[in-house]
Formats: C-alpha cells, sequence, structure tokens
C-alpha cells in the first residue's frame, strides 16, 4: 500500500458499494460480508496511514494528485496532514463498528450497507481533500446518503406516533421547519437535515468561488491558494472582502458543525437516523464542520480568521449552555445524545477560538476522542431501541438486569463523554482548558459548567434507562451477547482507554499539524511577506518570534514543539 | 440581393447530414404506407437506423474537421453547429426508442409519428446551422410545423388537443414576432446575416427588432415570461413528445441564441447582458418555486425545466467564452437527465397508467431499478456530486463568477437549494412512503436501454467530465476572441469526442 | 541511598497497583470463599508492603521518599511521579490497614456477588493509595476521579437502604462538582507555570509536578481565584460544612465498608495539607481566606455536633460527628502553625481508626438488629458485653478521652488554634464537650438502662471475627494515645518544612530553589 493508502481508505468503501449494487438482497450474509470487508479494508488503511504518518516531517503526507479539470483548475488532490489523520482513522473505525451495529437490519439490507458505505466514505474524502471542489465535492456527496438513511430505517419520535390524526401529521411534515418541538417524523427529520445542511453548503460554496475569482489563479488547490492568494484589503460594501468571504465559509460549515443558532437540525436527525447513521453522523459527519472551518478558513485567510474567530467563541458558550440544558430536560434518548454532542462540538470551537497551540491541538484530539465517545452512547441507545422499541426515557427502566454488558458498556461510555480520566476525552479536555483560558477564561469557566451539565444528564439517561424498575413488557429484551454485537462496543472503549493511556503518538500527529497552521496565524506580519516562502507541500515549522514583554497574549510554543518526537523517551 | 446558387459536390458534402436524413424521411413514409401490416417497432427502429447513420456521418465531418458556409453565409456548418446537430440527432434517437411502447395508444398514423419526430429533428438540425435572420425563421418554423401536430397527437384525449390548441396559437404569436423583428432588424442594418451585422449601431428599431425576436426565441426555450404555454402543453401532449419537446428545440434555439449575441451583438454585450440576467432570475425562481406545489410528475418536470432554462441563461448572460462552454456542457447533462426523468414517467405510465406523483410511492419497492434511476437523474437535475447536474452548475456558476455577476450567483444558489426540497419529495415518496400495491413493475426493452445509456450519460459525466469539457471548449473555438479571464490560460488541443 | 532503592526496587508502583491486579485475579475466580481468602491475602500482602515502606522510612525528613518518576505526556509535563513524605505515608498505612479490616468485616455480611464487591474494594483501594501517593496534579485529579467508579457502585449495589441509587448518585455528581473546579485550578498553575518557564526558557514549558510548580512565583489574585477553585474541589470532598449535603446518605445508604473508607479516610483535608497550603502559600495566609475558612470550619464543628446530638440513627450520627471533627481538622489546618499542621494531620489518622471504627460497631449492630435506629436497641450491654465495651472504648477515643489518640490530636488542634486566635479556640473548644454529650447520652441509651424491646435474648455478643477487628483498632488507638512519638516523629519534617514554606510564601522561594527538597 504505502503511498496508495488513502486511495484505499477513500475507495475501499466506494466499490464495497459497488460490488454491493450486483448482489441480491437474499443473501444477506454475503451482503454483511462484503460490506465489513470494504470497511475493514479502509479501516486497517487507516491504522496504517495513522502510524506512518511522520510526525517529525509533518506537512502533507500520502499525497496524490490527479489531474481533473484544467478548465476549471481542479484536481483530485489527496492528502493528510496531522489533522486530517486522527479524523480519517475515527471515520474508519466509526464505519467499521457501524456496520456491525447495523448486522440486524432486515428490510432493505443492500441498501442500506450502500448508502452507509457511501456516506462514509463522502465523509473521509473531505478529511483528505486537498482541493476546495473536491472539498465541497465530497461534503455535498455525504448529505443525500443521510436522507435515504434517515427516511428509509429511521424513526418517528414517541409523539409523532401518539399522534393518530392525519391532519396533525399532514401538519407536522409540510413545511413547519424552525419550530418544531420535538414531535416530528423521520421523513420531517431528513428533509429538514438536507435543506438546512445544503441552505449552508451553498453559502460556503459562494465563500469558495469568491476565493476562487480573486485569487485569480484559476485553481481550486488549497496548498497554492493557501501560498499565493492575496485577498487581503479589497475593499466591499463598506468592509473588506476577505471578511466576507471568511464569514460565508465559517458559518456556511459551521452549520454541520453545528454551532448554536445553526444547530436545530441536528439532534432531530440523530433522533431519527438509524443506529449507525447516528454514531457515524455525530461522531465524525459534525467533525466535517470544524475540519473544513480549519481547512479552508484557517490555512486560506490566517489574518482574517485572528480577527474574526472570537465570533466562534461568542458562540460556542451559547451551544455548550443550551445544548447541555436541553438534554438534560429531553426525555428521548437520542434526543438526550444529541443534544449533547451539539454542546460538546462547543468545547471544540473554544479550542479553535483561542488560536492557541495546546488548545487546538486539544480541540483535535477532542474530535477524535467525541467521535468514540459518542459513538458508544448512539450504539447502546440504538440497541436499546431495538430491544425495546422505544426511545422513551421515562417508559424504560432496569435494564441493567437484562442487559448487563450494555450497562456496563454504557458507563464506560459516559465517563468517556463526561471526560473522566481514563478516557482520552479528558486529556483533550484538559488541554482545551490549559490552552483557552489566557484568552478565554470566562468561556472556560462555561465549558467546566457544561461538563458538570453532561454529568448531570448522562447519569440521568443512565438511571432511566438501566436502574430503577422494569416494565415487564421489556421482559423479552436481551442483552448483547453474540461477538458480532459485541465487538464495535468492545473497538471504541479500547480507543477510547488506550489513546487515554498512550496519547503520546496521537498528541505529536495533531502537533504537526496544527503548529505551521497557528504559527502562521498569530504571526503579526503583512500578508505580502507571507508570499516569499516557496510554495511546498511540505513546510517545516516556523518558530513564532518570542514575545516575552505580553506572554499572556500567546502561549509560544516552546523550543521543543517542532520536533515533538522528543516527547517519546 | 442575388444568391449564387453554385453548389459544388465539396459543398453537398456539408449538407451530407440533412441529405441522408431528408431522404430517410421519404424512405420512412414509403414504407409506411406500403406495408401497412408492418409492426411499428420495426419503422421504429428503421428510423432509429437512418437516425444513427446521421450521426455516424455527423461524427466523421467533425472528426475530419471539415466546415464551411452555404449560401451565402445563410448556412454555417462549424464545429458549434455539428455539435448541437449531434446533440439533436442524439436526442431524437433516445426519445424514439423511449417513445416504442407508448405508440400503441395512438389509434392511427403511427408511421407518421415517427416521420414527424424525425422531421422536426431536421428542421432543428437546420436552426443548428442557421447563420442569418431568414434561415432561422425558415428553420425555426419548419421544425416547429412537426411540434404542431405531434402535441395534439392523442385525439380523443381533450387536455391533449388543449394542448395543442395553446402550442399553436402561441408558436404563431411568437413567429409573428420573429417575423416582425426580422423586418426591422433588416431594415436597419440591411444585413441578415449574423457576422456583418456586427459594426451595426444600436439604433431604437435595432433594439426593438432584436428584442421582438430575443423575445421569439424566449418562446422556444420557455423562459419567463414567455413560460406559460409550457405546463398545460406539457401537460396534455403525448409524454414522448413532451420529453423530445422538453430538450431538442430548446437546444437548437439557444444555438441561434448564441450565434445572435455572441456573433451579432457582441458590441453591445453590456445592453443584453442585463436582459438576460433579469430573464434568467425570473425563470430560475419562477420555476422552482411555482414547482413546489405540483401533484403531477409532468408538471413538476415542466416547471423544473423552466428553471434549469434559467440555469442556462446565467451562461448566456456571461457572454464570455467560457459562458458559453458552460452552457454546451450544461445542455449535455441535462440531456441525459431530462430525457431519463421523462422516460420513467413513460415507463410508471405505461405499468400503472398515472403521473400523479402519488402514485409514486413505494416504488422504491415496486421496481428498484427505476427507483434508483429517476433518484439519480432527480439529483441530477438538482446538481449533487457526484452526478453531471452539479459540474454543470458548478461550471457555470464559475464562468459566471469570473464576470462578477453576483448577485445572479446568489440567486442560482439559493434556487438550488430550493429545487432540491421537490426533487426529495418525489425521492420521498418513491423511497420512504409505502405502496398502494406492491405488484413490481415491468419495463420494457427500449427503455431500459435509454435509461442505461442515460444513467451512464449521467454518471460518467459527473465523474470524469474533462473529455466532454475539451469537447465544448473546442467545439466554441471560434468564440476565443470574446473577453474571458481565462482565455490567456493555453487551450488544450481539441480531442476528439466519441474516441475518436 | 533511598532513591537507588526505590529505582531498584519500585516499591510505591507495587502497593499502588498490587490491589487493582489482584481485582483482575479474583475475576478468574468463581468459589466465593475462593474469592474471600485470596481478596484477605492480597489485602495483607498489602498491609506488608506498607509497613515495609513505613520502616525504611526516614522519619524527622521533610525529603520526598521512594520517588518514582517516568514521563507520561512530556508534552503536556504530565508524569507519573509518586512518592511518600511526613504527610501522606501514614495515610498510605491506613488505607492498607482499613482495608484489610473491611475485608475481614466483610467475611459474612456481604451475601450477594461477593465477587464484584471484592474487585471493587481493592479497586477502591488501589485509587485511594493513588490520590495519596501521587506528586502529578493530572495524575492526582485521575485518581480522585477513578475513586468515583468503584464507590458509585459500592453504594449502589451493596448499600443496605432504600434511597441508595440516589445517594449514590449525589455522591458522585457533588464529587465531580467540585472536581471540575480543582481542574480549572490544576490547569491555571500549570498555565502560570508556563509562563513563568517560558520567559526563562525553561524545559520543560508545561509541569503539573507538584515539586516543580513549587518553584513558581505567582501574583496573590491569582493565587486566591486558584485557591477557592481547589478549595471547592477539597471541600466538597471532605466534606467541610456547607458541603457536606451527601455525605450522612452515603453513609447511611452505604454499604459499612463505604462509610469506612468515606469517614475513615479524610481525604478532603489531605489535598488541603499536600496541594493547596504549600502550592499557595501566600493565598492561604491571607486574611480573607483565613477568615472565610475559619469560620466555616468552626461552624462544622457546632454544625456538626448539635445535628448529631439530635440524631435517632447512629450512623447519621457518625456522619455528623465526623462532619463535626472535620471542623476540627479544618481550623487546625488553617491555623497555620506548626501544632496546628501537625496536630490535624495526627487527626486525620486517628478518625481513620476512631470514626471508621464506631462504623464497624454500627456494622456489628446491624447485623444483629437488621437496623441502626435507637428504637432496635436499649440495654444490650446485658446480652452483649464484649460489644458494649469496645463500643464505649472507641466512643470516647472520638472524644478525645486522655489516654487514646484523640487526646493527642484535639489538644494539638486547640494549641495551634488558640495560638492563632482566641476567638475560634475558645468556640472550638465547647465542640469538644458537644461531642462528649451526644456519644454519652446516645450510649446510654443504646447500651445502658432497661433492656429494648426489640431487642432478643438470642442476641449473639461479638463474634472473633469482629473481635479481632474491634481489638486490632482499640490497640492502634492506644499505642498512638499513649506513645505517639513515632507516628509524630515521621510528621515533623514534613510539616516543618510546610512552616518554612507558609513563612517564606512564593515570592521569596525563588532564589532559594524548592525549599521543600532536603535531600
Amino acid at each position: 500500500m504505502g503511498d496508495y493508502a488513502l486511495l484505499y481508505i477513500l475507495f475501499a468503501p466506494f466499490m464495497g458499494a459497488i460490488a454491493l449494487i450486483f448482489v441480491s438482497n437474499r443473501q444477506a450474509m454475503l451482503v454483511r460480508g462484503i460490506a465489513a470487508g470494504a470497511a475493514l479494508v479502509s479501516l486497517l488503511a487507516s491504522l496504517y496511514l495513522f502510524y506512518a504518518y511522520d510526525h517529525v516531517k509533518g506537512g502533507f503526507q500520502f499525497v496524490q494528485r490527479f489531474e481533473w479539470s484544467h478548465q476549471l483548475g481542479i484536481s483530485l488532490h489527496l492528502g493528510v496532514d496531522g489533522i486530517g489523520t486522527p479524523l480519517v482513522l475515527a471515520s474508519g473505525i466509526l464505519l467499521f463498528a457501524g456496520i456491525f451495529v447495523s448486522w440486524h437490519i432486515k428490510d432493505r439490507t443492500k441498501e442500506f450497507y450502500i448508502w452507509l458505505l457511501i456516506l462514509a466514505a463522502a465523509t473521509i474524502g473531505v478529511f483528505m481533500s486537498l482541493d476546495l471542489f473536491f472539498l465541497f465535492f465530497f461534503y455535498e456527496l455525504s448529505v443525500i446518503p443521510m436522507y435515504l438513511l434517515l427516511g428509509m430505517w429511521g424513526s418517528h419520535t414517541k409523539q409523532y406516533n401518539e399522534m393518530t390524526d392525519p391532519e396533525g401529521l399532514k401538519q407536522r411534515d409540510s413545511v413547519g421547519f424552525i419550530f418544531n418541538f420535538g414531535s416530528n417524523s423521520k421523513e420531517y427529520a431528513a428533509m429538514k437535515l438536507v435543506l438546512f445542511l445544503s441552505a449552508f453548503a451553498v453559502a460556503a460554496l459562494m465563500g469558495i468561488l469568491l476565493i476562487y475569482k480573486f485569487s485569480g489563479l484559476n485553481t481550486f488547490d488549497i496548498l497554492v491558494l493557501r501560498e499565493q492568494a492575496k485577498l487581503m484589503n479589497i475593499p466591499v460594501l463598506g468592509t473588506t472582502l476577505d471578511k466576507i468571504i471568511w464569514l460565508l465559509i465559517f458559518f456556511g460549515f459551521a452549520s454541520i458543525a453545528p454551532l448554536w443558532p445553526l444547530h436545530s437540525w441536528s439532534p432531530v436527525g440523530h433522533a431519527a437516523a438509524p443506529a449507525a447513521t447516528s454514531m457515524l453522523h455525530a461522531g465524525v459527519l459534525m467533525k466535517l464542520g470544524h475540519f473544513s472551518i480549519i481547512r479552508v478558513a484557517f490555512e486560506i485567510l490566517p489574518e482574517t480568521t485572528r480577527e474574526l474567530m472570537p465570533i466562534a467563541a461568542v458562540l460556542c458558550m451559547f451551544s455548550i449552555v443550551y445544548g447541555g440544558f436541553v438534554a438534560f430536560y429531553a426525555k428521548d434518548t437520542k434526543y438526550v445524545i444529541g443534544y449533547s454532542s451539539s454542546s460538546h462540538m462547543g468545547y471544540v470551537f473554544l479550542g479553535m477560538a483561542a488560536l492557541d497551540y495546546i488548545s487546538l491541538t486539544g480541540a483535535v484530539m477532542y474530535m477524535f476522542a467525541h467521535a468514540m465517545a459518542t459513538g458508544m452512547l448512539f450504539a447502546m441507545a440504538g440497541w436499546v431501541y431495538d430491544q425495546t422499541h422505544s426511545r422513551d426515557i421515562p417508559a424504560l427502566g432496569g435494564l441493567s438486569n437484562r442487559m448487563p454488558f450494555i450497562s456496563g458498556c454504557f458507563v464506560v461510555a459516559c465517563m468517556a463523554s463526561i471526560g473522566v480520566p481514563g478516557t482520552v476525552n479528558f486529556i483533550a479536555e484538559v488541554m482545551i482548558i490549559v490552552g483557552s483560558w489566557n484568552k478565554y477564561p470566562f468561556q472556560v469557566i462555561v465549558a467546566v459548567v457544561g461538563i458538570v451539565l453532561t454529568l448531570a444528564y448522562l447519569f440521568k439517561m443512565m438511571r432511566g434507562l438501566f436502574y430503577g424498575p422494569m416494565d415487564q413488557k421489556y421482559s423479552h429484551a436481551h442483552d448483547a451477547v453474540s461477538l458480532v454485537d459485541r465487538l464495535p462496543l468492545l473497538i471504541m472503549i479500547t480507543v477510547s482507554i488506550g489513546f487515554f493511556f498512550f496519547p503520546m503518538h496521537l498528541y505529536n500527529v495533531v502537533r504537526s499539524g496544527v503548529d505551521p497552521l497557528i504559527s502562521k496565524i498569530i504571526r503579526v506580519v503583512p500578508v505580502a511577506s507571507l508570499n516569499r516562502e516557496a510554495f511546498d507541500v511540505k513546510r517545516e515549522t516556523t518558530d513564532p518570534p518570542e514575545t516575552p514583554d505580553a506572554p499572556l497574549l500567546t502561549s509560544n510554543p516552546s523550543p521543543l514543539t517542532p520536533h515533538p518526537s522528543r516527547g517519546l523517551e | 440581393m442575388t444568391f449564387a446558387l453554385t453548389i459544388s459536390p465539396s459543398d453537398l458534402l456539408l449538407l451530407l447530414p440533412e441529405i441522408l436524413l431528408t431522404s430517410w424521411l421519404c424512405l420512412i413514409l414509403i414504407i409506411d404506407f406500403s406495408f401497412p401490416r408492418l409492426p411499428n417497432e420495426q419503422l421504429a427502429y428503421f428510423s432509429i437506423a437512418g437516425l444513427v447513420a446521421t450521426l455516424g456521418c455527423l461524427a466523421w465531418l467533425d472528426i475530419n474537421g471539415i466546415t464551411g458556409t452555404l449560401f451565402a453565409n445563410m448556412f454555417a456548418l462549424d464545429r458549434m453547429a455539428l455539435f448541437f446537430k449531434m446533440f439533436i440527432v442524439g436526442s431524437t434517437i433516445l426519445v424514439i426508442l423511449a417513445s416504442i411502447d407508448y405508440i400503441h395508444r395512438f389509434k392511427f398514423f403511427r408511421g407518421e409519428y415517427y416521420f414527424l419526430v424525425v422531421m422536426s429533428a431536421l428542421g432543428m438540425m437546420f436552426m443548428a446551422s442557421a447563420n442569418d435572420l431568414l434561415s432561422v425563421f425558415v428553420a425555426l418554423e419548419f421544425s416547429t410545423i412537426g411540434f404542431y401536430v405531434l402535441v395534439a397527437y392523442l385525439r380523443e384525449d381533450m387536455a391533449s388537443n388543449e394542448a395543442g390548441i395553446k402550442f399553436f396559437i402561441l408558436g404563431i404569436f411568437a413567429a409573428g414576432l420573429l417575423a416582425y423583428g426580422i423586418s426591422l432588424v433588416y431594415g436597419e442594418t440591411g444585413k441578415l446575416v449574423f457576422s456583418d451585422m456586427q459594426a451595426a449601431q444600436a439604433t431604437p428599431g435595432l433594439v426593438i427588432g432584436f428584442l421582438l425576436i430575443f423575445g421569439a426565441l424566449g418562446f422556444k426555450i420557455g423562459a419567463v415570461p414567455f413560460h406559460s404555454w409550457i405546463p398545460d402543453t406539457y401537460h396534455g401532449s403525448p409524454t414522448p413528445v413532451t420529453a423530445f419537446l422538453s430538450i431538442a428545440p430548446k437546444a437548437a434555439a439557444f444555438a441561434i441564441l448564441i450565434r445572435m449575441f455572441f456573433v451579432a451583438l457582441a458590441t453591445f454585450k453590456p445592453i443584453w447582458a442585463l436582459l438576460i440576467v433579469a430573464v434568467s432570475i425570473l425563470s430560475m425562481t419562477y420555476g422552482n418555486i411555482v414547482a413546489i406545489a405540483q401533484k403531477n410528475m409532468k408538471r413538476l418536470l415542466a416547471y423544473s425545466g423552466i428553471a434549469q432554462i434559467g440555469n442556462l441563461l446565467i451562461g448566456l448572460a456571461t457572454g464570455t467564452k467560457m459562458g458559453s462552454d458552460a452552457m454546451l456542457f450544461y445542455l449535455l447533462t441535462y440531456l441525459f437527465a431530462n430525457i431519463g426523468a421523462w422516460a420513467i414517467v413513460i415507463a410508471v405510465s405505461e405499468a400503472i397508467g398515472s403521473e400523479e406523483i402519488d402514485d409514486y410511492s413505494g416504488l422504491g419497492r415496486r421496481s428498484p431499478f427505476l427507483a434508483f434511476s429517476m433518484l439519480i437523474f432527480l439529483l441530477s437535475l438538482a446538481g449533487v456530486p457526484p452526478l453531471a447536474g452539479f459540474i454543470g452548475k458548478l461550471y457555470i456558476f464559475v464562468a459566471a463568477i469570473k464576470e462578477g455577476l453576483y448577485v445572479l450567483i446568489t440567486v442560482g444558489l439559493i434556487n438550488i437549494v430550493i429545487s432540491m426540497y421537490y426533487y426529495l419529495i418525489v425521492v420521498k415518496k418513491m423511497y420512504i412512503s409505502e405502496p398502494h400495491d406492491r405488484s413490481p413493475l415491468k419495463i420494457s426493452g427500449p427503455i431500459k436501454v435509454v435509461l442505461y445509456v442515460c444513467l451512464a450519460g449521467t454518471l460518467t459525466i459527473g465523474i470524469y467530465p474533462q473529455p466532454v469539457t475539451d469537447w465544448v471548449v473546442s467545439a466554441l473555438l471560434m468564440f476565443s476572441n470574446l473577453a474571458d479571464p481565462t482565455a490567456s490560460l493555453p487551450v488544450p488541443p481539441a480531442v476528439i469526442p466519441f474516441g475518436g | 541511598m533511598l532513591e537507588e532503592l526505590a529505582s531498584t526496587f519500585p516499591i510505591l508502583t507495587c502497593i499502588l497497583f498490587l490491589p487493582v491486579i489482584g481485582a483482575v485475579v479474583l475475576w478468574l475466580f468463581d468459589d466465593e470463599d475462593m474469592v474471600r481468602t485470596s481478596a484477605l491475602t492480597i489485602a495483607l500482602l498489602e498491609l506488608a508492603l506498607t509497613v515495609f515502606v513505613l520502616l525504611r522510612f526516614i522519619p524527622e525528613s521533610s525529603a520526598m521518599q521512594f520517588s518514582e518518576h517516568v514521563p507520561w505526556i512530556p508534552a503536556l509535563g504530565v508524569s507519573y511521579h509518586i512518592a511518600v513524605d511526613g504527610i501522606s505515608v501514614l495515610f498510605v498505612g491506613l488505607t492498607a490497614f482499613l482495608t484489610v479490616l473491611i475485608v475481614i468485616y466483610s467475611w459474612d455480611t456481604v451475601r450477594h456477588q461477593v465477587k464484584l464487591y471484592m474487585m471493587a474494594l481493592l479497586a477502591l483501594e488501589t485509587t485511594t493509595m493513588g490520590v495519596f501517593l501521587s506528586l502529578d496534579l493530572i495524575l492526582f485529579f485521575v485518581f480522585w476521579e477513578l475513586m468515583l467508579i468503584p464507590s458509585y457502585f459500592l453504594i449502589k449495589l451493596w448499600g443496605g437502604g432504600p434511597e441508595r441509587h440516589y445517594a449514590a448518585l449525589k455522591f458522585v455528581l457533588y464529587t465531580l462538582l467540585g472536581s471540575v473546579f480543582m481542574l480549572v485550578g490544576i490547569a491555571l498553575l500549570d498555565i502560570n507555570y508556563h509562563q513563568w518557564a517560558t520567559l526563562r526558557h525553561m524545559e520543560p514549558t508545561y509541569s503539573f509536578d507538584l515539586l516543580e510548580l513549587l518553584s513558581v512565583p505567582i501574583p496573590l489574585g491569582q493565587q486566591i481565584l486558584i485557591f477557592w477553585l481547589l478549595f471547592l474541589g477539597f471541600a466538597f470532598k471532605a466534606p467541610v460544612f456547607p458541603f457536606h449535603t451527601w455525605l450522612p446518605d452515603a453513609l447511611f445508604e452505604g454499604p459499612i465498608g463505604m462509610a469506612v473508607v468515606l469517614a475513615g479516610l479524610k481525604l478532603g483535608t489531605f489535598g488541603f495539607i499536600r496541594f493547596s497550603i504549600p502550592l499557595l502559600p501566600d493565598a492561604s495566609r491571607s486574611e480573607t481566606v483565613v477568615t472565610v475558612i475559619m469560620t466555616l470550619g468552626v461552624a462544622a464543628i457546632l454544625y456538626g455536633a448539635i445535628m448529631a446530638l439530635i440524631q435517632q440513627d447512629f450512623r447519621r450520627l457518625l456522619a455528623f460527628s465526623s462532619i463535626s471533627h472535620l471542623g476540627f481538622v479544618v481550623i487546625g489546618l488553617f491555623a497555620l502553625n506548626y501544632q496546628g499542621l501537625q496536630g490535624s494531620l495526627l487527626t486525620m489518622i486517628n478518625l481513620g481508626f476512631s470514626t471508621a471504627g464506631l462504623f464497624f460497631i454500627a456494622g456489628f449492630l446491624y447485623s444483629r438488629q437488621q437496623s441502626t435506629q435507637l428504637g432496635s436497641f436499649g440495654g444490650m450491654a446485658k446480652q452483649t458485653p464484649l460489644l458494649a465495651s469496645f463500643f464505649l472504648f472507641l466512643g470516647l477515643a472520638s472524644i478525645g478521652l486522655p489516654g487514646t489518640n484523640g487526646f493527642i490530636g484535639e489538644f494539638l488542634i486547640l494549641l495551634g488554634t488558640f495560638k492563632a486566635s482566641w476567638l475560634y479556640g475558645g468556640i472550638a473548644v465547647t465542640g469538644v464537650i458537644f461531642s462528649a454529650a451526644y456519644f454519652l447520652w446516645y450510649y446510654e441509651r443504646a447500651m445502658l438502662g432497661p433492656l429494648g424491646k426489640a431487642v432478643t435474648d438470642s442476641i449473639r455478643d461479638l463474634q472473633p471475627r469482629e473481635i479481632l477487628i474491634a481489638s486490632a483498632l482499640s490497640v492502634m488507638i492506644l499505642w498512638i494515645g499513649l506513645y505517639p512519638a513515632p507516628f509524630l516523629r515521621m510528621m515533623n519534617g514534613s510539616v516543618q518544612a510546610l512552616v518554612d514554606r507558609l513563612e517564606r510564601g512564593t515570592v521569596a522561594s525563588i532564589e532559594s530553589k524548592q525549599p521543600v527538597r532536603v535531600d
């Protein structure tokens, strides 16, 4: 494999999906086998990628470049840096786990796995594309499978099922979008999700097109634009162009993250989606937002990022607190987890907003950690739903007697989601807190309160599901006994705990991606001098000048950080 | 003026495809009335054979780069004309294939059906290379006459007759506009050939004349505010005819529009650009918003067609070479997605005898293949990667943003989202809603072929558009003089389409 | 020389991880007696190791001994750094000692899911040891949080009360609530170090190591902020007076074993003396902090005592009495002088014997009457003389009768407090009287007088196993009470260093680098 690792990771799922087209739905085992095989290839390749990534060299590695359309200046340009690598790995793991979580789907198994594989492949594609066009290409590509997965294999909410009159149902599904109080059909959820994401995606596309025009380079290549695009100080509409572009890009992508005012599609979607889809959705799809912002806004508009990133710092507080409270009062397991995820994404935004080496590293590590934690939670919520056909917390209870294994894993998942020591989430949280304090102490306090909230609602849900009296109609519910059912949970738990004890490689990899980015952003220089740097794919990290007089502004990278390998002795 | 009608064999070579097709037309007629017993499938395949031959001929001309003009520049055969002719012939082939098992609905004149289709195809081929106002008028009417009949082909069906009348009256009105516009222009400039008018001054008469011509062509392409005949005509007329009507005449009309605006009016670009921007915005927005409310598949596709025309006009509004490239590219993507969608409408209405969207419920269970193809075509129309429609839209937007048409692009982007809504409503019906009866649908062979071709086109163009872009770029090399930011870039050597 | 010993044989690591490894081993067994015996052996082995450490420990020195240092996340300055000094060494011994007793006690009292119970208990021991041993703040935090998991399940699954689920949740939530603030405090310490180190281009630029952080001067304002953040963490755990509400529930609903650990091992106050005071001396000395905490301490003494006075249930009485005792410890700590610190340190150890002992007594009563309500006792002294006498002895120890260990501790604390301020001392003294009151009154009603209705003749006196527990505790109590010198000598060095640190403050400590490290 070697250099072609990225191609394996990206195209294995696609190939799997194509292969599945030619298999009959009657051979269920064969269908699952093909899907699992494709996912396994992708997983192994991404593992190889993760450990073969040379963090001392840093920069973009495993680069692949194919001319795609020279009229438009588009090329299929793939490559990962320290930020993309762990996310690719996370996607690989969650896809593999998701295949097994949805092992028991009976209805149209083949189609399900086709769309699941396409979804995952598209997500992976975003994480490794170095071309604005393909970044958007894969980003859009990941939306439509969500629609079908939600619509065809999703589930209605309890309130919806309780609504009997057909008129009421019609109204629910009709255009009632923005205000909807948790009682909606899966069709509604799916449509809302797609329209929300597409609407903001086109905003991002507008930003991309503007970059394309005003760079005047007739290319979508991020690496070229990053070095040569001169977008600063072009006055338009009473402000400067770069600000407009930045806002378009930021909010366009922040909608999938989801940042506070733009979040409302997300929990609805989570709730309606089948387990595996929620896992991918909350685990990696959300991270597309942060990742794209880092890859596009941070890389191409560093100066503007430094100017405007406080926006994120303000909004993330609302994300954290709002999401936390709603999750606390929600009655539906998947709503709780969904809101908790959108609340946790606030931490990532905080870490990004601080524009600090440690905090951004923490943010990226948190994305990885959160993928595992939320993946576990959704997998188990899905299991409980499959067993009891209810997501209604008050109705459930006492399941720990029926499913000891699941309830045990659930404790671990909660611990991970809270960020209790013993899981990699803890390290990530500490880094975000340490890194962000100098700039945003207040937000850090809010984030800490958010942790307490997380604690409260997760324990609340755990009690509601697994302890207390059990309704006898759930007495048929059984535990995950077969290896197939246990494997996904075990994988994710192992990863989550393993990286707590051996976090150095993850840290180094991420750090090698973060260092050049931050040093480019926090360095106060006119844009012109940036262009003097020769255009090369693998840039050495550059030390920003020491500023001992004002240490509170930016925590400089220590002399050792350009060579993060030093950690390994 | 006097025409020196000295036609040499080499000139006839330029007319070869048209001559071929004309003779084939006569053959079709003769065979039809000499063998009345002949099952109409045979006739269909016969006419398809002729069209394929024509296509091959066109391809041959294109490969050998044989171009030129005839009849004092009235008839121009350049690579753009060739492109449009291939486009038209190709779409005609697909339409005839798709209509084979629809034919039995016609009580009489089954043979003439093919005759008429091929005849209007011939007329459109002339439109494609019409290089002066007279030939524009003649070719336009020639092609339209066939449609007047075709639209009203279901004689017992009131809707069909109504459609026929509407189409006829408005068509005649458009013809009147066209004639009046032509006379005004001729009166002002004394010229008929587009290429001669370039130096003309913008006198009021000239402006009005071109406005009238644009209006007439607007009727052809059905852009707002000239769209009023579209929904009813599409709804009423036989579905294969609708499919034909929805793609081929529009392409031919665009050929004329491109010639007129890029050649004759290149100097007045700042003026007409605004006009077209306005029309395009209206078409996109109106088409998409009204489409949301539709309950009938044909009407939905009709309105979405109006919106698509709006998208195409963005490319025209740029007035650059890249814009025209994008238009041709978009037309190709539109061809496959559109004909595919119509073919499915035909198949479904054959199977369950209904075109209501509600009756598409559970298509995903009744016929996975039809549902999947419909999904692909609709998403391509909506512009979702990795399908052709996405590339087409992006191509057009890139061309437009280079011209700085920000408002237009913003509206276009918003419209993508709106259109996604009603396309997804259909998808929801097909995949999520449960079917009324679960009996599987049977699809006839020809339709399958059409669907396979269209799927292949949609997917390949979407995944690897390079050859197609090369083709359209080389087809329009004659416009590389037009202001274009990318003109400085090295234009690649034109590669031969169809794997030459 | 000791360093070499430690480097050659990582005894603390063994102490730290022996129980959890033992827990894994237990998992393999199925036979319950097998489980019990092996659990006991592990606990005894652990005790033996700690005793060895106690013997090899050099008294009268403030050095960090047996220290082991392995980098864990170097880039963040997180390292696996464990050691013992005069402050922590006794707690290590105490933990091992109590665990053994708990295992013995649970021998026949815990009947369902014995294996899980023992595993949880041993896991708990590891985490507790971790809290006492770690010098790296992150490592400390890790164990601090991990402690909750076994505790949660111990209370939830083996608790006696009907509300045990609620109690377990309350306990976890409160502690975590505090500890997240503590986490911020730790992060702030790290940030301070980072700025200080980067200005001097020192390696490493991040560090959570106690000894490294000690050398950082922190502006007073920051110190006070950090102090309160840490305070929240420790106060919830201790629990200091207004944060105590989870304690009675947890002690009442939870199993006796858990209660012994919660009431016997004063983790919260240990946190103060281990981290808050040495790291933030200026803040600890500052006027407001001292006043607030002293007031809280005094309030705790009185509140706890009065509440204890009116309790009908013996375990709730003990809960409030231990709140009251914690008040003593706190005021002793924040008297901030030699006697005070030494006294409260010793008292923490004492409570480990006396209060924990009383909980064992409660357990004995419970196993006889299936309740610890006053109503179910009465005049039991006739039936169960041994039980009654041990009960009395341990009670007197917790009151602080001269001759028992309690006396030494409280005497030192009061001495220190009076040195600090007459007012607090004056109020604190009344606490002693109160404690005598509530204990003796309850004892009189429960053990003496006419035979209670609920008390049957068939009630058994202490069994050999119980006698073993009670006498072991009594021996320790008498030892400290009559000959405390060895224990005090172990503390002295570190306490002295602490007092110096307090006098110098951080600002001065830059030139004299790292005052605590004497070796």
